[in-house]
This record gives C-alpha cells, structure tokens and sequence, in this order.
C-alpha cells in the first residue's frame, strides 16, 4: 500500500510517538526488527508532523530519532497534530464542502433534492467519472448530525437536512481558548477549536507542562463519556512491555492525574474483584462501552473513604492504613520549606511543635508511594516513625546509597544503622 | 471519537484555499503558500495535486464550484467541551460569550478530574482584585504597553517597578500564573498573586532589554530497575533533554533548565534518589551532598 502522512489508525503511531518523546535512545532496531518498513513510514509521518521538534543522533547502534520539546517555550502542545491526520476518502471531503455549500444560508432540503443538486450544481462541471451514489450521500448526511454540523426537522413523509446554526461567539473564546487548549482536560478540542480562528500571538506560556497526555486523548474521551453515564466500560491494555494483558471489566469513577510526574490514571471499580482499582491510561489499548452500572450511589461513600487514604494511586490491596510521622526541623530563614510543607501535605496534617520544628503526619494505604517526597526532605528530618518497616529499610538505604555516589561519610552511618 | 476526519488538517487547508478560491483571488502559488503554512511538511507532495485532480472541487484555472466562503462549524463535541470550560472557577479570568452553549450538557465534570499532587495554595482565581490585575496585563501584552506595578516580595515588602509584560505563565503543578517581563536593563517575573496594582502606561514601551533567563544544561546517569527509566524520563520529558544508552541498564540523560529553576531541580533530583547520579554541574552535586551530609548529621544526634 503507497505510503501517506495521513493514518486510519491512531494506536500504532501513538505507541511509536510514546517511545520518540520519552526514550529517544532507540535505533530502528529496537523498534522493528521484524518490520523496518513499518518504523521507517511511522519514522516519516512523524517527521513530516513534527519535523522543527524531531531530532537525531547517531552512535554504534545506529541512528536514533528523538522528539525534544521544551515545554516551557512553546505556546501550543505540537502532539496535537497527532490527532488532525485521520485519512479519509475523496468523496469524504469532497461531500464535505458540497454540503456545507449546499446548506449555507439556512437552506432546509431533502436527501433527494441535495443528490440532485450535486449532480447539477457541482459534478456537471467536472468531465469525471466521480461516483457519489444516494446511498453514500444519506450516510455522510446521517454522519454529519450524529457530529452536530446538521440538524433534522421532519415535515409530513420528508427529512429535511439543514446546518446547525453557530450561535456560538467563537472570537469571544480565542483568549481562554489558548490558555484552555494547554490546561484543560482534552485540550486538543481547543487546538481544533484555535484552528477556526484567524491565527493570533499567545500570551501564555507553560510551566510544569506534560504533553504527552495528548496522545491519550481518545483513550480519556472515552472514559469520560463513560464517566458522565455511569456505565461500565472494556478495558483492553498491556503492560510495561507492550505486552496485552486480559481485558478488564470496570465502571470508570475517577481521572487521577499528576500534575508532577506527568502521568495518568483511571480510578475505577471492578466488576470482577470488587474493589477499587486503578489503571495507567497510557497503558489502555481500547475503552468499549457497556451496560449502565445499576448502583452507582452505593459505590459514593466507600469512594470518598478510600480516597482520602490515598498519597497518591498506591493501594495495598488491605482494608488497613500505614501510619507515619516524620519530624523536621528548619533552620529561621528557611520559612518557605514551611510552607512547602504546607502546601504539599495532600491528606496529612502539619503541627507546630515549636518555632523551628514541625511534625507532619498520615495514614495511608501505601506509605512507600511517600519515599520520593520524603527524601526531597533530606537535610531536615529529625526524626522519621512508620508502622511500614520496610518504608524505614529504604529510605536509610536510599541515604547510603546517596551519600556513597556523592562522596559522604557513608561508612560512618552505616555503623550507626 | 476525538479522532475523526472533520478535524484533519487537510479540512483545515482546504478550507482556506476555497475561501480565496471564492473570491477569486487563488493563484497557484498561493495554493502552495496555504498548504505549506497550514498543513504537514510533506502535504505539499500531495494536496495540491489531490485538489487540482482527483476531488471535483477546483477547475483547472483554479477557480471553483463553491459558491459560499466555506465555514467550519463547531461539532457537537467542541461545543460540549466549551461547556465544560464554563464550570472552570479560570473562565473568570476570560468571561468569554456563552452564547449557544447554554443548553448542552459538559462533556465532563471538573470533580472528575484529580489533581493529586498539585499543591494547596494556588492562586485565588475568584478574587475581583486578582480577576482585574490579570485582564490588565494580557491587555499590555496584547497591545505591547509597559505597566507600573506595586508588588509584594516574598517578604512582603511593597515594591514599585515598570516593565513590559511579555506572556503570562501557567504552572499546573503550582495552579499559579506568573508575568514574565522585560525592562530596560532586567526581565522581570512576578507571580500574580502579589500584584497588589497594576497601571497600563501611555509611553511607549523601551526597545531591547533583557528576555528570557539564561539555559543550564544538567548530565545524570540513570540505573534502570524498578522502572526507573520511564518515571525519570516521563518526569523530564517537558524539558529539552537528550538520552544515550551507556550499557544495557544504565542511561546517560542531559538536560537544559532555566537557572532560576535549580532549587526546584534539586528537590526534584532527591526524589528520585539513588537511581540517578548527577555528573554536572558540579554545584548542583555539592549542594546535594550538603543536604545529605546534613541528613546525616540528624542521625548522628539521634543516636
């Protein structure tokens, strides 16, 4: 099949963007040993979207293709292009803009009278065998209302087609719609949305801005869809390797999203085991919609008490919390490590215990999902208490280990542990 | 589906190239300018030809069966979404028309969607005082006017200063905004929530000036196990970086930050512990080693 930059089938470039963007390490080799001719048309794609960010080096291994964007200086999410590359047929778009021609002006017509007019209005201009049949021109019609771009009326026997009237005052929304398009949930609604509006220069910047969450957009619509109704959904994913794990049944509840590490979860109730689950987003293949969850108001209470155990998306399987506390002392002119504290404590408690030392503590399902925040603490801990007693193994290896690649006095603790 | 047709960027081109077609104005250069401004690198090799041969829209002197300046309406689904943007307490900020969105349902609720990890004290984006200084500044920066500000230090002393306001900046994790500047001699960035006035000003604004803070670049190595790669990597992934396999498990990764972005660094370097080992720049390892050195100390008295 000849090679186009335009693609049926997002899963397999989505997989393939994934890799460029957070490994960038990977030859053609790695990627398709079985198939260089898949690696090399996705390689071009990408690079004929996203050429200005898609860089390469080349060592032993051969040449490696990366993406390198600094977030923090661009104004619109370039993965976004990703989602604006669905092939389509000549009669696709050639319907497309008869129809919105044939109806521009409030025109209400029948599928009868919008054949004939594209035979004579339009097709008798061109010396070409071009075939649109009724047939193709009723679905595309049918199409076109399920997207909301037409709607119905029905007079006696007749449909009538005409264009759903834009009342909506987009120019209005250009400013929230460049600061919407990079924040919001599904941003690329706003990036499809930018593209109707003249270009303009954005006045926002990003910080702290993960972009790979675009390639998850159809994956998060779904959900959400799914979410809004109460109804179970399919889960075909695979794991670490890429490799398929069984298909899951669940009722999706909530989107858990890192605003710091860059992932995305789904918190939701399964059907087979159930209890509260949750699942990478970027890890789900397919979300397939089921039945409607019958008793969604008996899952609120045990919802809301399992989420406040939560530090993060770690849940140990038991019904019992891990309790900890940690005692940390600041120096007078470290004020903001104080507010630090503060500001990132999610669901534990901070206590003054007097003007330089604080107590923070928690009570959460997996205290080990705490070791990366508790070792952004180091040089101040006192004093560090866990019910978990492997949390306390770690996080003193985790200091020997540190202060053995940094030159400490590692030998020198260690007697003393 | 999120991935449909409608939204290719082949629409989009066309559709601008139908719109000059209309009015009579399309030359066959202007095709390829539209196709190369709006579309892919490689489109050029094939829409011009696609729209000239194979679908019945142009005539081969360019002009066009169209009869109206082609539009592209708004989907269900972009309306819906616009919807849900006007339960966000940000809109405020924007006060865009609800026109025509007021009877459709959002495609989400904002209480579906959790922010575990953003921090507690994010800008108060309902307060009429905050609402008014921040439409002040997009007003400068959308008509390139200086403002005088009166801002609260981090240790709440009132300050005067005047500079150009160049973009604001969001951070997700912090839920704050910043205005980034430039003066005369210095940029500037203040964080929103201490702007206690801001004033446009008639003079027109200084040329040249400082713009953006000054790159560092930053080498770790990364040792491979408990997943480690793809949580350092997914967690760097919105700086500019460039990865090198060294050995089968271990990763040589390097890359650049804004200066005044370090402390911020070190934290993040601690939290992934002895997984990675920072090779340069040497401050930042002997800031490191301090800290540790200091956590140390905490034993030693402990003990």
């Amino acid at each position: 099949m000849a090679y186009s930059e335009l693609i049926k089938d997002y899963q397999k470039i989505r997989t393939y963007m994934r890799q460029f963007y957070v490994y960038g390490f990977k030859s053609r080799e790695d990627y398709a040993p079985k198939n260089r001719r898949s690696y090399d048309n996705e390689r071009r794609r990408i690079e004929s979207w996203l050429g200005d960010y898609l860089s390469f080096h080349r060592n032993a291994e051969g040449k490696q293709v990366f993406l390198s964007v600094d977030s923090r200086a661009i104004t619109s999410n370039p993965l976004y292009k990703s989602l604006k590359t669905k092939s389509f047929t000549a009669r696709d778009i050639t319907l497309h803009f008869y129809l919105l021609d044939i109806l521009a002006g409030g025109l209400s017509l029948t599928t009868t009278a919008i054949v004939n007019r594209i035979y004579q209005d339009y097709l008798a201009h061109f010396d070409t065998n071009f075939n649109l049949d009724a047939s193709t021109i009723r679905k595309k019609l049918q199409e076109y209302v399920r997207l909301g771009l037409l709607t119905t009326e029905k007079s006696g026997c007749e449909l009538y087609y005409r264009l759903t009237p834009q009342q909506v005052a987009l120019s209005s929304w250009a400013t929230a719609l460049s600061f919407y398009a990079e924040t919001a949930p599904l941003g690329v609604l706003g990036s499809f949305l930018l593209d109707k509006l003249p270009p303009m220069e954005q006045p926002f910047r990003f910080k702290h801005h993960y972009i790979l969450h675009a390639l998850d957009s159809e994956i998060l619509y779904s959900l959400l869809a799914a979410l809004q109704e109460h109804r179970c959904v399919q889960l075909e994913l695979v794991n670490r390797q890429q490799q398929p794990l069984p298909p899951q049944e669940v009722l999706p509840l909530k989107i858990y999203t890192s605003v710091q590490s860059g992932r995305c979860f789904l918190l939701s109730y399964s059907l087979k085991y159930h209890s509260f689950r949750f699942y990478r987003v970027d890890m789900l293949i397919s979300v397939t919609p089921g039945n409607i969850y019958p008793a969604v108001q008996e899952l609120e209470q045990p919802l809301a008490e399992f989420q406040q155990r939560l530090w993060g998306v770690s849940y140990n399987g038991q019904e019992t919390t891990e309790h900890l506390e940690v005692t940390l002392h600041f120096e007078p002119e470290e004020g903001y490590l104080v507010q630090r504290l503060y500001r990132e404590k999610r669901c534990g408690s901070v206590q003054k215990l007097a003007e330089d030392t604080y107590l923070f503590t928690a009570d959460v399902y997996d205290t080990l999902e705490m070791l990366p925040w508790l070792r952004t603490f180091y040089g101040r801990i006192k004093k560090l208490d866990c019910t978990n007693p492997r949390l306390l193994e770690l996080y003193r290896e985790d200091l020997l280990k540190m202060l053995a690649l940094y030159g400490g006095e590692e030998d020198a603790l260690s007697g003393n542990l | 589906m999120l991935f449909q047709e409608i939204y290719n960027v082949y629409f989009t081109t066309v559709t601008a190239i139908l719109q000059e077609a209309v009015r009579g104005q399309l030359t066959q250069d202007r095709l390829y300018q539209l196709v190369r401004e709006k579309a892919f690198e490689e489109s050029v090799l094939t829409l011009p030809q696609a729209l000239q041969q194979e679908w019945p829209l142009l005539r081969k002197d360019l002009s066009t069966v169209i009869r109206h300046p082609p539009q592209q309406p708004l989907s269900l689904l972009e309306k819906r979404w616009l919807a849900t943007l006007l339960q966000d307490p940000r809109i405020q900020l924007f006060s865009p028309s609800t026109q025509g969105l007021e009877k459709l349902k959002p495609l989400f609720d904002w209480q579906d969607i959790v922010y575990y990890d953003r921090y507690q004290d994010g800008d108060n984006f309902r307060s009429p005082h905050y609402i008014a200084n921040f439409r002040t500044i997009l007003q400068a920066i959308q008509q390139r006017q200086e403002l005088a500000f009166t801002y609260y230090t981090k240790g709440h002393r009132l300050q005067k200063l005047h500079f150009l306001p160049l973009y604001l900046e969001y951070s997700a994790k912090d839920d704050k905004f910043r205005v980034r500047g430039s003066g005369a001699q210095r940029s500037y960035i203040l964080r929103l929530s201490g702007i206690h006035s801001c004033t446009l000003l008639a003079d027109p604004p200084p040329l040249g000036g400082v713009l953006e803070p000054p790159q560092q670049q930053l080498a770790f190595i990364l040792d491979d196990h408990r997943n480690a790669l793809n949580r350092a990597l997914l967690q760097f992934s919105h700086f500019a970086k460039e990865t090198t396999r060294l050995t089968a498990h271990t990763y040589q990764i390097t890359i650049s930050y804004d200066s005044e972005d370090e402390a911020e660094l070190i934290i993040r370097l601690l939290s992934l512990g002895p997984l990675i080992q920072v090779l340069s720049p040497d401050r930042i390892i002997q800031k490191l080693k301090a800290r540790l050195l200091r956590q140390l100390a905490f034993y030693d008295k402990q003990l």
